[in-house]
């Protein structure tokens, strides 16, 4: 074995000296700079940063969306050239199809991968239910609340089966109280489907919350400043937001960011 | 609650019927005044035959009228459904082709913007006194806003989606078939709506030129005789054909907004 080899054996995701520049040429931007990051099986590691810093564009080249310029992004030891199935992507927006029921939408990546939609029908009734969504499996997305459409989209992320979630701030754009309802949602349903998981946020508390460890970067050009473990115990219970430890390691890596400026 | 939600469907209902009843009054009473002024003064009826003359045109001419119905809507019928197919065809390569879009689509929008009905005569010059020519004028007229339409709302696909599927490892075809069509059909219904009163329009202006049959050309023959109350049957006629077209394209549409759980 390499030191290459190595490294990637021990890494489930793995960014390796990664560079990403838009516009190559006079008028470019780097918007990262040098990253490395490794995420083992299993793990929960968010990337938090101010917005801007990129941390979105590593997740779309870990997802296989974009290359990078320079280094390399590696999902279970191999290179990432292209999207695979093994990795599940859930966005901001919870994109789903507006004519479709939550059932059909959850399912989706069931017809696109070609699978047997009969054989996932049951795994994704009890995705649904698993989320309190029982009663509306054959609502329409209009007819669904934002939260419940986040929901149904976290289905659809895990009813494949992908070893690798990837989550680019999934609940950003939902109303404070829903965020908190939905940060416990995930953290129950990561309980029972142990993925390995890289979530980008700008709120400082749901990444403590949800993480084992929590990178935090830099504005652009994006570096990683900061790799910060975690120490509290799983399942969680969205209560230990009020417990000073939690304020304390949440003020921490507030005071990292405001280095920044 | 009950009482309230009672009284909206009572109000909903009343205002359903409200919006039916108030333009069929206005035309009924233009039609009455019409009426009753032909009565009062000697206009002369070869140049505004009153409305009770044109419904007795109507009896007289039943028979003469319905066998030129179909001629025409089968043409118009024809053409639209060509127009809408090629169109669509048409829209989908640009989607899927730079450089077919970048040559041909500032084309069609440049030709978009030529008066269409000018080209009618070349139209009969190549394509001959039959329906051909009449056909191949309603397919050209009506198409522009077909490929217009269908190929923004190819291209308005919520981009995420788009990369979700990419994600997914789904093939262009795959892309196409469960997220950009059924994204872009109300783009397309809005469209056929407009097509197919050009492909109407289309036909007519072909009928004027050449035919021997058709509700156009029954125009042409009753001007020839100034018999105004047949050629204000005929369009009475041709509003009939029209309208029935268009709400057939507007059930589909209703049909379609369910389906994508608008309503």
């Amino acid at each position: 074995m390499t030191d290459q080899e190595i490294l990637r054996a021990d890494a489930h995701v793995l960014a390796d000296k990664v560079q990403k520049i838009f516009n190559p040429g006079k008028k470019q931007t780097i918007a990262l700079e040098s990253i490395d990051c490794r995420v083992r099986e299993g793990e929960f590691v968010s990337l938090l940063g101010p917005s801007g810093c990129g941390k979105s564009t590593l997740l779309m080249m870990i997802a296989g969306l974009e290359t990078p310029t320079a280094g390399g992004v590696f999902v279970g030891g191999k290179p990432m050239t292209k999207p695979r199935e093994d990795i599940g992507l859930m966005f901001q927006d919870p994109t789903l199809l507006p004519w479709k029921s939550s059932l059909d939408n959850v399912l989706f990546p069931i017809r696109i991968l070609k699978r047997d939609c009969d054989k996932y029908q049951k795994a994704a009734i009890d995705l649904l239910t698993r989320v309190g969504l029982e009663q509306f499996l054959d609502k329409k997305p209009a007819q669904l609340s934002g939260g419940m459409r986040q929901r149904v989209a976290i289905c659809r992320a895990l009813v494949y089966d992908p070893e690798v979630l990837l989550m680019d701030e999934p609940f950003s754009a939902l109303d404070a109280i829903t965020r908190d309802e939905m940060n416990q949602v995930l953290m129950d349903l990561w309980q029972d489907f142990k993925k390995t998981g890289l979530f980008v946020t700008h709120s400082i508390r749901e990444a403590v919350f949800l993480s084992d460890r929590v990178l935090v970067m830099s504005a652009r050009p994006g570096r990683i400043i900061e790799d910060l473990k975690v120490p509290f115990e799983r399942p969680r219970d969205f209560s230990i937001v009020d417990s000073a430890e939690f304020n304390e390691i949440c003020g921490y890596l507030r005071s990292k960011i405001d280095s920044q400026h | 609650m009950t009482s309230i939600v009672a009284t909206q469907t009572k109000s909903s209902s009343l205002a359903s019927v409200r919006d039916a009843l108030l333009p069929a009054l206005l035309f009924f009473s233009i039609l009455g005044i019409w009426e009753f002024l032909t009565w009062y003064t000697d206009y002369p009826k070869s140049i505004l035959p009153r409305p009770s003359a044109i419904a007795l045109a109507i009896i007289n001419n039943w028979s003469l009228l319905t066998s030129n119905i179909l001629p025409t809507a089968s043409v118009a019928l024809g053409g639209f459904v060509i127009a809408s197919i090629v169109g669509l065809g048409l829209s989908l390569l640009m989607t899927y082709s730079k450089w077919t879009k970048e040559a041909l689509y500032p084309n069609i929008v440049g030709f978009q913007i030529v008066p269409k009905i000018a080209w009618a005569p070349l139209f009969v010059l190549w394509l001959g006194i039959e329906f051909q020519s009449r056909l191949g004028f309603a397919v050209f007229i009506s198409i522009f806003p077909i490929i217009i339409s269908m190929t923004a709302g190819l291209k308005n696909t919520d981009p995420t989606l788009i990369r979700l599927c990419d994600s997914l490892t789904a093939s262009k075809l795959q892309t196409l078939f469960l997220v950009r069509f059924p994204f872009a059909l109300p783009y397309l219904i809005s469209a056929m709506k407009m097509s197919i009163t050009l492909a109407m329009i289309g036909v007519i202006v072909g009928e004027f030129i050449t035919s021997q049959q058709g509700l156009g050309f029954l125009i042409l023959v009753a001007f020839g005789k100034l018999e105004t109350d047949l050629m204000l049957a005929s369009v009475l006629f041709l509003c009939f054909v029209g309208l029935f077209f268009y709400s057939l394209i507007a059930y589909a549409s209703y049909r379609l907004e369910v389906w994508f759980g608008n309503k």
